[in-house]
């Protein structure tokens, strides 16, 4: 029988690159960096309500800031990441969360349907105040 | 292999009947629960797709997670506090990124990594309940 000590030498090294040796790899790196994206959007979203808590003034230097050409190519990809990071989320959840009604499993596409309707509804409320 | 046995992958009812009171009953919906988990043979196809497992061999890994899970969500046992002090712990299924490629490589159709994500919420929920509701402990 092999050792621990023998299998920790002769353990095979993962390439650094290991993440690019598959799509589906490729896929899980880019929805774990999609966090950074995420964590940057909570920090702007929270510089924004400071800026308008401190007056007209400091709001219309944010959105000058927020206008340069190097923060709207920052934040079409913090876009793009959120939106991958949201629908690599919701199609993942079925997989974790089993809900059952009545003792009845619910079936994985109505679970997802289900979340996509109150992303949507969501979203439509959110614009609606926004825009009103 | 012997990670498979770490998990303690077994019936432990928390009163043993004797053999003269018969089998342990279980209604359709209750084999449902664990059916699918249950299928596992053990060819670990799993281990070998984790990128997980091959940066950190440490990791208890895919199979041995679900069939813990498999035995948590069996109606007849009552392990699940033991089995969480093993799969519970940094190098069990907090180690899992839910890169999901198990499931891919899976030849039955077993999901390693619907069990393990599962496994997460139930540690959580056990946690959480030793927390607000001490007494609740076995």
């Amino acid at each position: 029988m092999t050792s621990h000590l023998e299998a920790r030498y002769h353990r095979q090294r993962v390439p650094l690159l290991w993440w690019l040796g598959r799509r589906t790899y490729l896929a899980f790196t880019l929805r774990e960096l999609s966090s950074v994206f995420v964590a940057w959007f909570i920090v702007e979203l929270l510089l924004l309500i400071r800026a308008v808590a401190s007056g007209p003034a400091d709001y219309q230097r944010f959105l000058d800031l927020l206008g340069n050409p190097a923060m709207v190519v920052l934040n079409v990809v913090t876009l793009a990441f959120l939106l991958y990071h949201t629908i690599t989320f919701l199609n993942l959840t079925p997989q974790a969360v089993v809900v059952k009604v009545r003792g009845r499993r619910v079936p994985k596409r109505a679970l997802l349907a289900g979340m996509y309707l109150t992303w949507a509804v969501v979203s439509v409320v959110l614009a609606w105040l926004m825009v009103s | 292999m012997h990670k498979l046995v770490k998990v303690k992958p077994w019936l432990m009812p928390e009163v043993e009947h004797s053999i003269e009171d018969g089998e342990y009953l279980q209604t359709p919906a209750e084999l449902d629960d664990y059916k699918q988990f249950s299928m596992c043979i053990n060819c670990m196809l799993c281990y070998s797709a984790c990128p997980v497992y091959g940066l950190d061999n440490e990791f208890i890994g895919p199979a041995a997670i679900t069939l813990a899970q498999r035995y948590n969500l069996d109606s007849r046992d009552d392990g699940q506090p033991d089995r969480l002090r093993v799969i519970a712990q940094p190098e069990g299924i907090w180690d899992c990124t839910f890169v999901g490629e198990c499931s891919r490589a899976c030849p039955k159709g077993v999901d390693p990594a619907a069990a393990i994500q599962q496994a997460k919420i139930r540690a959580v929920n056990a946690t959480m309940m030793s927390v607000l509701m001490p007494w609740s402990e076995r």
